[in-house]
């Protein structure tokens, strides 16, 4: 768990940029900070493997105050990345990933098969990989070697510091998607920078929107976005946040009793927000929902997202 | 073979060609005899041009060591915290030292160090200074922030900042500094004998008061061959050593 508590981060000649922080990140869970640009974020997530100390307060990783941890064993122990990745230009791919266990003293045989692992997992396949140097790579390739970096030591944790934001919309979704799947293989305790509230309700497990210094709001995404604790909030997550809500549910969550009047199909597992197009593409008629596996289980009617969305918790969320 | 397999060979058979002609004394008696006819002595006749070959090789072997070990040591210091303060000054100095020019450096330099192979390369050192110390720091100072950041973030302490990603990322300015100190110091030694010293430039000087051209073209030819060497075999260790620039 990483804890955050009554931290202040004043810099020198300027007003305080964190007022008061206490947070908790649970073990396994992806906390996403999120804010406008200057929010604090960056500050809040470096005090975590110290390279910025905090004014006051304190700031807890695995139950001991950081400041008592060596930091270079703390550092180890967090995996770093960060929108700019900075992989060491002079080194291979695969160096580049082996760095801290080479730094460790992990046996070359034995890192350099974590390091093939690794980018296997993040879709560089070694042989065509790992022994070029990151300017051979696209920026989200250097992403991929850049994450895979950070998870060579097996740390318990990891920073990321608006990973994909310099990204084409393409390449930073199919990044989010791989990530997800590699979150919930690995299982890491997660702090994610964003300022993209589309990245921020697609990854977070809870969502942490700071503003003037302090927490606006803690919660689930389906919470900030459907009961903003007060304007800024709102205006944050923006005008759409019932739409991105849907992105959190499938058309499961909506469905009624199959329909013999239904024509076309949308599949039981989409998005929410991807049955609703498929339902206004089609002129409002009602459709059938099918299963993976053909059969029909139900019918959806756009009436169906007006009424039931205020009810309905998305998948995951009991209680939310 | 890879092409700086290639490199290499040609560069040995440059070298060992390079030494054949500067170990042939009698060739050049007789083909600088038929060139310059009216001349009574076509080749420097107190030492082998062999011995003064390696009298600046010599004198150019200390010189780019202390170079190194200097420029080198004066870029990663005033690069440091500790030494940061130092940065104006060691710029300011090597820029003097270089501007200078280099006879004036050599005989300001023997009230100092005095007469004979000493002065010689201190002046040397002094002057061949300024590509390295420069290079040295331009290269340090070129490591990203993100990439620094990053290092600092992952774990890597002070010295494994500078060992594994510093020093390496400067490495390629570094060496290019000190091919351009090198071809310099190279050329610059020929005045050494001025201060009474030895090496290719004892022929030329002799030649310049003699009028006789034979003799300076015995050391000026050499010393233009070993100034190509010189140059060409830092590109090659630089390609060998930083294979990663494009
Ligand atoms: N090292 C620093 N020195 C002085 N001010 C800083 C420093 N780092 C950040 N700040 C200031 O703190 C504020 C928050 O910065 P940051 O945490 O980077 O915001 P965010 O990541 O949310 O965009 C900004 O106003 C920034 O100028
Ligand atoms: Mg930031």
């Amino acid at each position: 768990m990483i804890e955050f508590r009554e931290v202040t981060k004043q810099f020198a000649g300027g007003p305080p940029v964190l007022n008061g922080i206490t947070l908790a990140v649970p073990d396994g869970e992806l906390v996403v900070l999120i804010g406008p640009s200057g929010s604090g974020k960056s500050t809040l997530m470096r005090l975590v493997n110290r390279l910025i100390e905090p004014t006051s307060g304190s700031v807890w990783v695995d139950g001991r105050n950081v400041a008592d941890v060596n930091v270079v064993e703390l550092r180890r122990n967090i995996g770093y990345v960060i929108q700019s990745v900075g992989l060491f230009p002079h080194l291979t791919v695969a160096q580049n990933v082996e760095l801290v266990p080479s730094i460790t003293g992990v046996p070359a045989a034995q890192r350099r098969r974590r390091a093939e692992d690794l980018l296997h997992l993040m879709g560089l396949e070694p042989a065509a990989y790992a022994e070029r140097y990151p300017r051979q790579l696209s920026g989200g390739q250097q992403q991929r070697v850049g994450i895979a970096r950070a998870l060579a030591a097996d740390p318990a944790y990891l920073l990321m510091d608006e990973p994909f934001s310099a990204l084409d919309p393409i390449t930073r979704e199919a990044l989010q998607e791989q990530f997800l799947q590699l979150k919930r293989e690995l299982g890491q305790t997660i702090l994610f920078v964003t300022h993209d509230v589309e990245e921020a309700v697609r990854l977070g497990d809870h969502i942490c929107l700071l503003g003037d210094g302090v927490i606006q709001q803690f919660g689930p995404p389906d919470e900030l976005l459907h009961r903003p604790a007060n304007d800024f909030v709102a205006s944050f997550m923006g005008d759409s946040r019932e739409l991105l809500r849907l992105g959190l549910r499938t058309a499961a969550d909506y469905m009624r009793p199959p329909d013999p009047a239904a024509r076309g199909q949308v599949g039981l597992d989409w998005p929410a927000d991807r049955a609703l197009s498929a339902l206004l593409g089609a002129g409002g008629a009602a459709m059938q929902v099918v299963a993976p596996s053909g059969e029909v289980v139900g019918s959806l009617r756009l009436s169906d997202f007006a009424g039931s969305s205020q009810a309905q918790q998305p998948a995951g969320e009991p209680g939310a | 073979m890879s092409r700086l397999g290639v490199q290499a060979a040609l560069l040995a058979a440059g070298w060992a060609a390079f030494f054949w002609l500067v170990s042939a004394q009698e060739l050049w008696a007789r083909v600088m005899g038929a060139l310059f006819p009216q001349v009574s002595t076509p080749v420097y006749e107190r030492n082998t041009l062999w011995e003064l070959t390696w009298q600046h090789l010599g004198l150019t072997g200390v010189t780019m060591t202390l170079v190194v070990l200097i420029g080198v040591g004066l870029g990663v210091w005033t690069t440091r915290a500790q030494g940061h303060a130092f940065l104006p000054l060691v710029n300011n100095l090597t820029t003097v030292g270089q501007t200078f020019p280099p006879i004036a450096v050599l005989f300001l330099a023997l009230p100092l160090v005095g007469f004979g192979a000493t002065g010689a390369v201190a002046a040397l050192t002094l002057y061949a200074l300024l590509p390295v110390t420069r290079s040295t720091v331009l290269g340090l100072q070129s490591v990203d922030r993100p990439v620094l950041d990053a290092a600092r973030g992952l774990g890597l302490s002070a010295a494994q900042r500078l060992w594994r990603l510093e020093v390496p990322v400067a490495l390629p300015a570094v060496l290019a500094g000190i091919r351009t100190a090198l071809v310099l110091t190279i050329a610059t030694a020929t005045l050494a004998p001025m201060v009474g010293t030895g090496g290719l430039g004892v022929p030329i000087i002799a030649g310049l008061g003699a009028d006789n051209l034979a003799l300076i073209l015995q050391g000026a030819i050499p010393v233009a061959l070993l100034a190509l060497l010189g140059d060409l075999t830092m590109r090659t260790l630089e390609r060998w050593l930083t294979p990663w620039v494009p």
